[in-house]
Protein backbone atom coordinates (compact mmCIF):
# COMPACT_ATOMS: atom_id res chain seq x y z
CA UNK A 1 0.00 0.00 0.00
CA UNK A 2 1.14 3.65 -0.84
CA UNK A 3 2.25 6.20 2.20
CA UNK A 4 -0.65 7.94 3.21
CA UNK A 5 1.35 11.27 2.94
CA UNK A 6 1.50 10.54 -1.09
CA UNK A 7 -2.36 9.65 -1.43
CA UNK A 8 -3.64 12.65 0.66
CA UNK A 9 -1.74 15.42 -2.09
CA UNK A 10 -3.78 13.24 -5.04
CA UNK A 11 -6.88 12.73 -3.43
CA UNK A 12 -9.31 15.50 -4.86
CA UNK A 13 -7.50 15.14 -8.44
CA UNK A 14 -8.16 11.25 -8.44
CA UNK A 15 -11.78 11.35 -7.61
CA UNK A 16 -11.82 14.23 -9.85
CA UNK A 17 -10.66 12.67 -12.96
CA UNK A 18 -13.04 9.20 -11.86
CA UNK A 19 -16.37 11.37 -12.05
CA UNK A 20 -15.15 12.83 -15.45
CA UNK A 21 -14.67 9.54 -16.84
CA UNK A 22 -17.86 7.54 -15.52
CA UNK A 23 -20.39 10.49 -15.08
CA UNK A 24 -22.06 9.74 -11.76
CA UNK A 25 -20.83 7.64 -8.89
CA UNK A 26 -21.50 7.45 -5.21
CA UNK A 27 -19.06 6.64 -2.47
CA UNK A 28 -18.52 2.82 -2.33
CA UNK A 29 -17.78 3.11 -6.18
CA UNK A 30 -15.13 5.24 -5.75
CA UNK A 31 -13.48 3.20 -3.13
CA UNK A 32 -14.07 0.12 -5.78
CA UNK A 33 -12.90 1.49 -8.57
CA UNK A 34 -9.60 2.98 -6.99
CA UNK A 35 -8.94 -0.29 -5.55
CA UNK A 36 -9.54 -1.88 -8.93
CA UNK A 37 -7.80 0.78 -11.24
CA UNK A 38 -4.37 0.41 -8.89
CA UNK A 39 -4.46 -3.14 -8.53
CA UNK A 40 -4.97 -3.31 -4.74
CA UNK A 41 -2.16 -0.54 -4.27
CA UNK A 42 -4.17 2.51 -3.49
CA UNK A 43 -7.00 1.92 -0.71
CA UNK A 44 -9.05 5.26 -0.31
CA UNK A 45 -10.90 5.03 2.94
CA UNK A 46 -14.19 6.32 3.52
CA UNK A 47 -12.27 8.80 6.21
CA UNK A 48 -10.23 10.67 3.55
CA UNK A 49 -13.31 9.51 1.20
CA UNK A 50 -15.98 11.18 2.23
CA UNK A 51 -14.94 14.35 3.63
CA UNK A 52 -13.19 15.31 0.45
CA UNK A 53 -16.45 14.91 -1.20
CA UNK A 54 -18.36 17.13 0.96
CA UNK A 55 -15.66 19.48 0.47
CA UNK A 56 -15.84 19.54 -3.25
CA UNK A 57 -19.70 20.19 -3.20
CA UNK A 58 -19.43 22.62 -0.61
CA UNK A 59 -16.80 24.37 -3.37
CA UNK A 60 -19.39 23.94 -6.23
CA UNK A 61 -17.34 21.35 -7.94
CA UNK A 62 -19.29 18.45 -7.84
CA UNK A 63 -22.87 18.24 -7.50
CA UNK A 64 -25.43 15.30 -5.99
CA UNK A 65 -28.35 13.71 -6.53
CA UNK A 66 -29.67 10.94 -4.40
CA UNK A 67 -31.52 7.89 -5.82
CA UNK A 68 -33.64 5.11 -4.11
CA UNK A 69 -31.54 2.06 -5.28
CA UNK A 70 -33.50 -1.07 -4.10
CA UNK A 71 -34.82 -0.43 0.09
CA UNK A 72 -31.64 2.59 -0.05
CA UNK A 73 -30.97 6.11 -0.56
CA UNK A 74 -27.85 6.07 -2.61
CA UNK A 75 -26.09 9.65 -3.07
CA UNK A 76 -24.64 10.01 -6.41
CA UNK A 77 -21.89 12.40 -6.72
CA UNK A 78 -20.94 13.83 -10.21
CA UNK A 79 -18.97 16.98 -12.06
CA UNK A 80 -20.41 20.54 -12.74
CA UNK A 81 -18.95 22.67 -15.52
CA UNK A 82 -16.36 24.20 -12.45
CA UNK A 83 -15.62 20.77 -11.83
CA UNK A 84 -14.99 20.18 -15.50
CA UNK A 85 -12.29 22.60 -15.56
CA UNK A 86 -10.84 21.55 -12.20
CA UNK A 87 -10.30 18.49 -13.34
CA UNK A 88 -8.51 19.40 -16.65
CA UNK A 89 -6.49 22.05 -14.33
CA UNK A 90 -5.95 19.64 -11.82
CA UNK A 91 -4.51 17.08 -13.80
CA UNK A 92 -2.05 18.98 -15.96
CA UNK A 93 -1.06 20.65 -12.83
CA UNK A 94 -0.62 16.84 -11.44
CA UNK A 95 1.29 15.95 -15.04
CA UNK A 96 3.38 18.26 -14.42
CA UNK A 97 4.56 17.30 -11.19
CA UNK A 98 5.10 13.48 -12.26
CA UNK A 99 7.25 15.00 -14.87
CA UNK A 100 8.95 17.08 -12.57
CA UNK A 101 9.73 14.10 -9.96
CA UNK A 102 10.99 12.28 -12.89
CA UNK A 103 13.70 14.57 -13.77
CA UNK A 104 14.77 14.33 -10.19
CA UNK A 105 14.63 10.44 -9.88
CA UNK A 106 16.09 9.62 -13.26
CA UNK A 107 19.42 8.02 -12.57
CA UNK A 108 21.86 10.63 -14.41
CA UNK A 109 23.08 9.02 -18.16
CA UNK A 110 26.48 9.39 -17.97
CA UNK A 111 26.93 11.66 -20.96
CA UNK A 112 30.97 10.31 -21.24
CA UNK B 1 -28.90 -16.37 -2.67
CA UNK B 2 -30.03 -12.99 -2.65
CA UNK B 3 -27.09 -10.59 -2.41
CA UNK B 4 -29.01 -7.69 -1.24
CA UNK B 5 -29.88 -6.60 2.16
CA UNK B 6 -33.60 -6.66 3.52
CA UNK B 7 -35.11 -3.40 5.45
CA UNK B 8 -34.48 -5.63 8.80
CA UNK B 9 -30.82 -6.09 8.00
CA UNK B 10 -31.04 -2.61 6.75
CA UNK B 11 -32.34 -0.98 10.06
CA UNK B 12 -29.45 -3.64 11.93
CA UNK B 13 -26.68 -1.63 10.10
CA UNK B 14 -28.16 1.43 11.17
CA UNK B 15 -29.05 0.76 14.39
CA UNK B 16 -24.98 -0.01 14.60
CA UNK B 17 -24.05 2.86 13.24
CA UNK B 18 -26.25 5.26 15.21
CA UNK B 19 -24.78 3.53 18.01
CA UNK B 20 -21.89 4.63 17.36
CA UNK B 21 -22.35 8.34 17.44
CA UNK B 22 -23.01 9.01 13.67
CA UNK B 23 -25.80 11.42 13.95
CA UNK B 24 -24.88 13.79 11.24
CA UNK B 25 -27.33 13.37 8.83
CA UNK B 26 -25.94 14.56 5.47
CA UNK B 27 -23.61 11.84 5.63
CA UNK B 28 -25.31 9.65 7.61
CA UNK B 29 -27.61 7.88 4.91
CA UNK B 30 -24.44 8.34 2.75
CA UNK B 31 -22.40 6.07 5.12
CA UNK B 32 -25.27 3.98 5.66
CA UNK B 33 -25.17 2.89 2.11
CA UNK B 34 -21.60 2.36 1.64
CA UNK B 35 -21.21 0.11 4.48
CA UNK B 36 -24.29 -2.07 3.29
CA UNK B 37 -22.50 -2.34 0.39
CA UNK B 38 -19.57 -3.41 1.95
CA UNK B 39 -21.87 -6.05 3.36
CA UNK B 40 -23.18 -7.06 0.23
CA UNK B 41 -19.70 -7.84 -0.78
CA UNK B 42 -19.13 -9.70 1.94
CA UNK B 43 -22.00 -11.87 1.48
CA UNK B 44 -21.13 -12.14 -2.56
CA UNK B 45 -17.92 -13.81 -1.34
CA UNK B 46 -19.98 -16.58 0.96
CA UNK B 47 -20.43 -15.26 3.95
CA UNK B 48 -23.51 -15.36 5.71
CA UNK B 49 -25.37 -11.62 7.46
CA UNK B 50 -23.97 -12.18 10.42
CA UNK B 51 -20.49 -13.08 9.40
CA UNK B 52 -20.27 -9.80 6.91
CA UNK B 53 -21.79 -7.52 9.33
CA UNK B 54 -19.28 -8.37 12.05
CA UNK B 55 -16.37 -8.47 9.42
CA UNK B 56 -17.05 -5.03 8.19
CA UNK B 57 -17.83 -3.41 11.81
CA UNK B 58 -14.48 -4.78 13.05
CA UNK B 59 -12.73 -2.44 10.33
CA UNK B 60 -14.19 0.46 11.82
CA UNK B 61 -13.54 2.26 15.06
CA UNK B 62 -15.90 4.25 16.92
CA UNK B 63 -13.18 6.93 16.72
CA UNK B 64 -12.56 7.01 13.11
CA UNK B 65 -16.27 7.08 12.71
CA UNK B 66 -16.75 10.76 14.73
CA UNK B 67 -13.26 11.82 13.06
CA UNK B 68 -14.59 11.52 9.66
CA UNK B 69 -17.83 12.99 10.96
CA UNK B 70 -16.40 15.94 12.09
CA UNK B 71 -14.04 16.43 9.51
CA UNK B 72 -17.00 16.12 7.00
CA UNK B 73 -19.05 18.39 8.97
CA UNK B 74 -16.13 21.16 8.85
CA UNK B 75 -15.54 21.09 5.07
CA UNK B 76 -19.06 21.66 4.60
CA UNK B 77 -18.96 24.71 6.75
CA UNK B 78 -16.71 26.04 4.62
CA UNK B 79 -19.35 27.36 1.86
CA UNK B 80 -19.97 30.07 4.19
CA UNK B 81 -16.02 30.62 4.53
CA UNK B 82 -16.10 31.44 0.63
CA UNK B 83 -18.14 34.79 0.89
CA UNK B 84 -15.83 35.77 3.59
CA UNK B 85 -13.09 34.84 1.54
CA UNK B 86 -14.05 36.69 -1.64
CA UNK B 87 -14.97 39.45 0.88
CA UNK B 88 -11.58 39.85 2.25
CA UNK B 89 -10.14 40.11 -1.06
CA UNK B 90 -12.42 43.16 -1.66
CA UNK B 91 -11.10 44.91 1.05
CA UNK B 92 -7.83 43.73 0.51
CA UNK B 93 -7.69 45.46 -3.25
CA UNK B 94 -8.91 48.43 -1.49
CA UNK B 95 -6.29 48.42 0.92
CA UNK B 96 -4.06 48.21 -2.63
CA UNK B 97 -5.14 51.01 -4.12
CA UNK B 98 -4.69 53.39 -0.72
CA UNK B 99 -1.01 53.01 -1.56
CA UNK B 100 -0.14 49.54 -0.01
CA UNK B 101 -0.81 51.49 3.04
CA UNK B 102 -1.40 48.36 4.28
CA UNK B 103 2.41 46.59 3.76
CA UNK B 104 3.83 50.06 5.45
CA UNK B 105 1.72 49.09 8.31
CA UNK B 106 2.91 45.74 8.59
CA UNK B 107 6.15 46.74 8.71
CA UNK B 108 5.36 49.09 11.96
CA UNK B 109 3.81 46.31 13.59
CA UNK B 110 6.72 44.11 13.21
CA UNK B 111 8.92 46.87 14.87
CA UNK B 112 6.31 47.24 17.55
CA UNK B 113 5.83 43.47 18.17
CA UNK B 114 8.62 42.18 21.63
CA UNK B 115 9.46 38.94 22.58
CA UNK B 116 7.91 38.05 25.71
CA UNK B 117 10.35 36.90 28.27
CA UNK B 118 10.99 33.84 27.93
CA UNK B 119 9.17 31.20 30.60
CA UNK B 120 12.29 27.97 30.33
CA UNK B 121 14.51 27.47 28.09
CA UNK B 122 12.46 24.69 25.76
CA UNK B 123 9.47 27.53 25.76
CA UNK B 124 12.10 29.82 24.89
CA UNK B 125 13.52 28.16 20.98
CA UNK B 126 9.46 28.00 20.92
CA UNK B 127 8.54 31.22 21.92
CA UNK B 128 10.88 32.76 19.27
CA UNK B 129 10.03 30.60 16.68
CA UNK B 130 6.43 31.43 17.11
CA UNK B 131 6.89 34.63 17.22
CA UNK B 132 9.17 34.58 14.41
CA UNK B 133 6.44 32.75 12.33
CA UNK B 134 3.56 35.12 13.69
CA UNK B 135 5.86 37.98 11.74
CA UNK B 136 6.50 36.74 8.79
CA UNK B 137 2.51 36.01 8.11
CA UNK B 138 1.85 39.71 9.05
CA UNK B 139 3.60 40.50 5.70
CA UNK B 140 3.07 37.53 3.87
CA UNK B 141 -0.73 36.99 5.03
CA UNK B 142 -1.94 38.83 1.81
CA UNK B 143 0.06 36.13 -0.59
CA UNK B 144 -0.99 33.48 1.66
CA UNK B 145 -4.64 34.05 0.91
CA UNK B 146 -4.11 34.29 -2.36
CA UNK B 147 -2.49 31.12 -2.42
CA UNK B 148 -4.32 28.64 -0.41
CA UNK B 149 -7.58 27.46 -1.24
CA UNK B 150 -10.08 27.01 1.39
CA UNK B 151 -8.01 28.33 4.19
CA UNK B 152 -8.75 32.30 4.15
CA UNK B 153 -7.81 34.06 7.66
CA UNK B 154 -10.83 36.43 7.79
CA UNK B 155 -11.47 38.54 10.17
CA UNK B 156 -13.00 36.48 12.90
CA UNK B 157 -14.33 37.65 16.27
CA UNK B 158 -11.78 37.38 19.13
CA UNK B 159 -11.38 34.33 21.48
CA UNK B 160 -14.36 34.41 24.40
CA UNK B 161 -14.71 31.34 25.67
CA UNK B 162 -13.40 28.91 27.56
CA UNK B 163 -11.05 26.05 26.10
CA UNK B 164 -12.81 23.28 28.86
CA UNK B 165 -16.06 22.70 28.35
CA UNK B 166 -16.90 22.81 32.06
CA UNK B 167 -15.29 24.96 35.03
CA UNK B 168 -11.90 23.55 36.05
CA UNK B 169 -9.85 25.24 38.65
CA UNK B 170 -7.24 27.37 37.27
CA UNK B 171 -3.64 26.21 39.08
CA UNK B 172 -1.89 29.32 38.23
CA UNK B 173 -2.48 32.50 36.77
CA UNK B 174 -1.65 35.21 33.83
CA UNK B 175 1.80 37.33 35.01
CA UNK B 176 4.81 36.58 36.89
CA UNK B 177 5.19 33.70 38.83
CA UNK B 178 7.60 30.71 40.50
CA UNK B 179 7.48 27.80 38.25
CA UNK B 180 6.20 25.07 40.02
CA UNK B 181 9.11 22.52 38.30
CA UNK B 182 12.34 25.26 37.94
CA UNK B 183 11.43 27.04 41.12
CA UNK B 184 12.40 30.65 39.30
CA UNK B 185 11.05 33.32 39.34
CA UNK B 186 9.17 33.93 35.56
CA UNK B 187 6.68 35.22 33.97
CA UNK B 188 3.93 33.05 32.94
CA UNK B 189 2.68 33.50 29.06
CA UNK B 190 -0.75 32.08 29.98
CA UNK B 191 -3.33 30.23 32.48
CA UNK B 192 -3.57 26.34 33.78
CA UNK B 193 -6.96 24.42 34.26
CA UNK B 194 -6.29 21.56 36.24
CA UNK B 195 -8.51 19.02 34.42
CA UNK B 196 -7.87 15.05 34.22
CA UNK B 197 -6.08 13.88 31.78
CA UNK B 198 -8.43 13.67 28.59
CA UNK B 199 -10.99 16.11 29.22
CA UNK B 200 -11.61 17.43 25.62
CA UNK B 201 -9.88 20.73 24.95
CA UNK B 202 -12.08 23.15 22.55
CA UNK B 203 -11.00 25.81 19.70
CA UNK B 204 -12.10 29.15 21.53
CA UNK B 205 -12.40 30.77 18.40
CA UNK B 206 -12.82 29.97 14.61
CA UNK B 207 -9.81 29.66 13.20
CA UNK B 208 -6.52 27.70 10.97
CA UNK B 209 -4.82 25.70 12.86
CA UNK B 210 -1.46 26.80 12.32
CA UNK B 211 0.95 24.49 13.81
CA UNK B 212 0.42 21.08 15.81
CA UNK B 213 3.64 19.77 17.07
CA UNK B 214 4.24 16.54 19.41
CA UNK B 215 7.56 18.02 21.61
CA UNK B 216 8.44 15.72 24.56
CA UNK B 217 9.34 19.16 26.48
CA UNK B 218 8.38 22.84 27.22
CA UNK B 219 4.54 22.89 25.81
CA UNK B 220 4.74 19.23 24.85
CA UNK B 221 1.87 18.02 22.28
CA UNK B 222 0.30 21.21 21.46
CA UNK B 223 -1.55 23.29 18.82
CA UNK B 224 -1.26 26.64 17.60
CA UNK B 225 -5.20 27.85 15.70
CA UNK B 226 -3.96 31.27 13.95
CA UNK B 227 -7.61 32.77 14.30
CA UNK B 228 -7.25 36.14 12.22
CA UNK B 229 -4.61 38.87 11.61
CA UNK B 230 -4.92 39.78 14.97
CA UNK B 231 -5.42 36.42 17.45
CA UNK B 232 -3.68 33.40 17.86
CA UNK B 233 -4.23 30.87 20.75
CA UNK B 234 -2.36 27.93 22.07
CA UNK B 235 -2.48 24.95 23.91
CA UNK B 236 -0.29 23.16 25.62
CA UNK B 237 0.62 19.74 27.17
CA UNK B 238 -1.86 18.02 25.59
CA UNK B 239 -2.64 14.01 25.65
CA UNK B 240 -4.57 13.69 22.14
CA UNK B 241 -4.04 16.13 19.35
CA UNK B 242 -6.85 15.47 17.13
CA UNK B 243 -6.54 18.35 14.48
CA UNK B 244 -3.60 19.16 11.65
CA UNK B 245 -1.72 21.64 10.26
CA UNK B 246 -3.94 24.15 7.96
CA UNK B 247 -7.05 22.64 8.82
CA UNK B 248 -9.87 24.96 9.58
CA UNK B 249 -11.75 24.62 13.12
CA UNK B 250 -14.89 26.06 14.42
CA UNK B 251 -15.61 27.76 17.71
CA UNK B 252 -15.86 24.85 20.15
CA UNK B 253 -14.93 22.46 17.97
CA UNK B 254 -12.73 19.68 19.84
CA UNK B 255 -9.06 19.86 19.13
CA UNK B 256 -7.47 17.46 21.37
CA UNK B 257 -7.41 16.48 24.86
CA UNK B 258 -5.88 17.19 28.48
CA UNK B 259 -2.48 15.39 29.17
CA UNK B 260 0.74 16.28 30.87
CA UNK B 261 3.34 16.32 28.16
CA UNK B 262 6.17 18.31 27.98
CA UNK B 263 7.60 20.04 31.06
CA UNK B 264 4.32 19.43 32.83
CA UNK B 265 4.14 17.59 36.83
CA UNK B 266 0.33 17.12 36.70
CA UNK B 267 -2.53 16.48 33.85
CA UNK B 268 -3.33 20.37 33.07
CA UNK B 269 -4.23 22.73 30.25
CA UNK B 270 -1.92 25.51 29.73
CA UNK B 271 -3.52 28.42 27.49
CA UNK B 272 -1.89 31.75 25.67
CA UNK B 273 -3.95 34.14 23.92
CA UNK B 274 -1.29 35.90 21.17
CA UNK B 275 -2.54 38.92 20.30
CA UNK B 276 -0.19 40.64 17.40
CA UNK B 277 2.52 38.76 18.68
CA UNK B 278 2.14 39.30 22.60
CA UNK B 279 0.54 37.07 25.01
CA UNK B 280 -2.30 38.55 26.77
CA UNK B 281 -3.73 37.95 29.93
CA UNK B 282 -6.86 34.57 28.47
CA UNK B 283 -8.73 35.06 31.53
CA UNK B 284 -10.05 38.81 29.43
CA UNK B 285 -10.84 36.33 26.65
CA UNK B 286 -12.93 33.49 28.66
CA UNK B 287 -16.25 34.36 29.02
CA UNK B 288 -17.89 32.62 32.00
Amino acid sequence: MLAKQLIKGTLTTIILKLLDEHGKMYGYEITQHVKTISEDQLVLTEGALYPTLHKLEAEGLVRTKKMIVGKRTRKYYSLTAKGKKATVHKLAEFQAFINTMQLILKPKTSSS
Amino acid sequence: MNLELSEVQIAIVENKLTKMGLDYLPLKSEYLDHICCQIETELGEGQTFEQAIYVVFEAITKDELKELQQQTILFTNQKSRRMKKLLFVFTCSLVFMTGGLFFLKGEKNIASVQLPSPEMMAENSEASFLSKKNLKICKEDFFIEMNSKNQAITAQDPPDISPLNKDFKMSSGFGMRTHPQFKEKKFHKGIDFMAPTGTPVLATANGIIFKTKESESGYGHHIIIKHDEQFSTLYAHLKDIMVSEGQAVQKGAVIGTVGSSGASSSPHLHYEVIKKGKRVNPMAYCKP
